[in-house]
């Protein structure tokens, strides 16, 4: 059974010039204790995914979808009251800025506390404990102290390290990291990214982890899916993504991620995607990323469907099925 | 704490200080004859001579003899002054617990006609003169439809003493066998004059509240909070009300003053026997002893009301409170 089953998802914005796409058909599926990263550029769609799953859109946007089964309900068939407390109780969602998504009138036991005593009610004196321990799994040194004090008495990395404590107090099968350390700097990224993978592991949750940054995702998660322009470009196993991406924009991310030491090779140049995310109101004809594409040929004007690779995964790109012709070096050789 | 204690009891002695200065100048303008009570007499009088006799004689409390009533005027404003307070408070009440829920629900219907019609009534409210406003007030729902009293604090009928000088209280603490129906009388009169004064605040708190609450509503902790799965009361009263409170409470201040000034008006509309009308009464019979004396009296209220929503706002905002 599994955690989450996404079907055909669209989420549509509702300007005042008319509606727009930010996802489209998209379908995923996550597994208890399995880790998803979901990868893409600003503007790709995939904080609307985790919006969407979470019932947070705003009310400009609105969402359909064949189902979306989280724990065995299908999330589709609820009026929203009824949706917004299953979902609480089955899944939480831990944002970018951890400082601005803490309310600062409040302390940060109350906020803790405010939330274990929706999902796991008890006596103060027993939600104390709890806060006590969640604190303390999140590696909090002085949660005694950390209680009584407000979001904006913290640092950056120790508020992240609340907000996930609040996440996780309503034991959630399912955890949404919707780009959690992009603000922080890089020795605490690592911690806390360890830190949210060991915690998903121990509790046999569904980790959702959303980044820009393909290197995050390489070492922690078990599949990755590649997100752009709304629509899902690759969706594979984290080891045949990084062995051999098929899509040309998987191919794009990994080339841009800067190599150290022996790698670098000397003199080159960091391959870079040429233009823009096209905007949801100017999408180009055929395949989204067509324009931008450095393999793009006569037939990418077509409208491109995902299909099934074996052994792979599922790719948005008719080339995926060609025979391997360039391997992944020259792609960032034809570049230039 | 004590940094900001004894910034604030700075500005208020420099704010006063300004303040008696003034007051100060102006006497030099009232005929001499009003005055004996605050010219120094002394032989070797100077400017600041006579601005320390001033002083002493404005703490002493002898503010002098009412040029119309032949009274004490510390005496009548003490007597006049509890009116106009539970005027005022009755008006803030009003104009917060009507106007806080309003800018609430009109940031919540952001931009449908409901919100549209908020906007432009609140608009249409705050640019209405009052002393116009009130006597449409009384036309209709006194004189009209007989709803509300045309004016005073109490019917001639009851006989109550006065003890706090409010009468809300004052006719619950009465022993007569008619107090319950006194304070309800007194409740009667009070509900117009309130309206009335209250409606230039009420239209502001109104606009405060909705553009603060728009503000808060889309911030990432609401978010959060809605991520949690808190009801949607508690999102908007407590999380988003709770933030969004600040710049009402500044606003709050801001606002005393113009109650203050608008009991004039007011006071005058339903005969309300407070300050507002005993000044009014006393420019028209050139009572300077009794305009030197209120004018100090209000203009100082008004400063030390300010300051306490000052180090109210300051304890409100954690931001504040708690330095990192």
């Amino acid at each position: 059974m599994a955690l989450l089953r996404v079907e055909n998802l669209s989420v549509t914005y509702h300007s005042n010039s008319g509606p727009l796409p930010v996802i489209e058909r998209l379908s995923i599926k996550m597994d208890g204790g399995e880790i998803l990263g979901i990868v893409g550029e600003s503007g790709s769609g995939k904080s609307m995914l985790a919006l969407a799953i979470m019932g947070l859109l705003s009310p400009k946007m609105t969402m359909r979808a064949d189902y979306v089964n989280l724990d065995g309900e299908d999330l589709m068939k609820m009026d929203p009251a009824e949706r917004s407390v299953y979902v609480a109780s089955k899944a939480a969602i831990i944002f970018q800025e951890s400082q601005s998504s803490l309310n600062p009138c409040f302390t940060i036991g109350s906020q803790l506390d405010e939330t274990l005593a929706l999902h796991q009610g008890g006596s103060r004196k027993y939600r104390k404990t709890r806060a006590l321990e969640l604190l303390d799994s999140v590696g909090i040194l002085d949660p005694e102290l950390l209680l009584k004090l407000y979001p904006h008495q913290v640092s950056g990395g120790m508020s992240q390290r609340a907000a996930i404590a609040i996440a996780l107090a309503c034991k959630p099968k399912l955890l949404i990291a919707d780009e959690p350390t992009t603000a922080l700097d890089v020795t605490i990224q690592a911690q806390i990214l360890e830190l949210l993978v060991n915690l998903s592991q121990a509790e046999e949750a569904g980790l959702m982890l959303i980044t820009h940054d393909f290197a995050l995702l390489s070492e922690n998660t078990d599949r990755i899916g590649v997100i752009y322009s709304g629509l899902l470009m690759e969706h594979a196993a984290t080891q045949n993504i990084l062995k051999a991406p098929k899509h040309p924009y998987t191919k794009a991310l990994l080339d841009s991620i800067p190599q150290l030491g022996d790698r670098h090779k000397k003199g080159s140049r960091l391959f870079a995607l040429e233009g823009h995310i096209p905007p949801m109101s100017e999408l180009p004809v055929g395949c989204r990323l067509g324009p931008r594409c450095p393999k793009a040929e006569k037939y990418c004007v077509k409208e491109q469907e995902l299909i099934t690779i074996e052994n792979h995964g599922k790719v948005r790109c008719h080339l995926a099925q060609q025979p391997e012709k360039n391997d992944h070096k020259t792609l960032s050789g034809a570049q230039k | 704490m004590i940094r900001l204690f004894v910034r604030q009891m700075l500005m208020l002695l420099t704010s006063l200080m300004i303040l008696t200065f003034i007051t100060f100048g102006i006497t030099r303008f009232f005929p001499q004859e009003s005055l004996n009570h605050i010219s120094s007499t002394s032989s070797q009088s100077n400017l600041l001579n006579e601005y320390i006799f001033y002083l002493e004689q404005i703490f002493n409390g002898n503010w002098g003899i009412s040029q119309a009533h032949g009274t004490e005027v510390l005496d009548e404003f003490l007597t006049f002054f509890p009116a106009t307070i539970e005027l005022s408070v009755a008006a803030l009440l009003f104009a917060l617990i009507v106007g806080v829920p309003l800018g609430i629900f009109a940031a919540q219907n952001k931009n449908t006609w409901q919100d549209k019609f908020i906007v432009s009534t609140t608009l249409v409210g705050y640019s209405m003169p009052i002393f116009w406003w009130g006597m449409l007030l009384v036309l209709l729902f006194s004189l009209s439809w007989g709803l509300t009293p045309v004016a005073s604090r109490l019917g001639f009928e009851y006989d109550i003493l006065p003890v706090t000088g409010f009468m809300l209280i004052d006719t619950l603490l009465s022993d007569q066998p008619y107090a319950f129906e006194a304070f309800y009388d007194a409740l009667h009169h009070l509900i117009l004059p309130a309206i009335v004064l209250g409606t230039v605040p009420l239209a502001i708190f109104t606009r405060i509240t909705r553009s603060s609450m728009i503000r808060v509503l889309r911030s990432d902790y609401i978010r959060t909070a809605k991520a949690k799965g808190l009801s949607q009361m508690r999102i908007i009263w407590v999380h988003a009300l709770r933030n969004a409170m600040l710049p009402i409470l500044t606003i709050v201040g801001l606002q005393i003053s113009v109650l203050i000034t608008g009991t004039l008006i007011t006071e005058t509309i339903f005969s309300w026997p407070g300050v507002g009308k005993w000044l009014l009464e006393a420019v028209h019979r050139r009572d300077y002893v009794t305009l030197h004396a209120g004018l100090l009296a209000i203009a100082s209220i008004v400063v030390i009301i300010n300051m306490l929503v000052e180090v109210l706002s300051f304890y409100a905002n954690p931001k504040l409170r708690h330095k990192r």
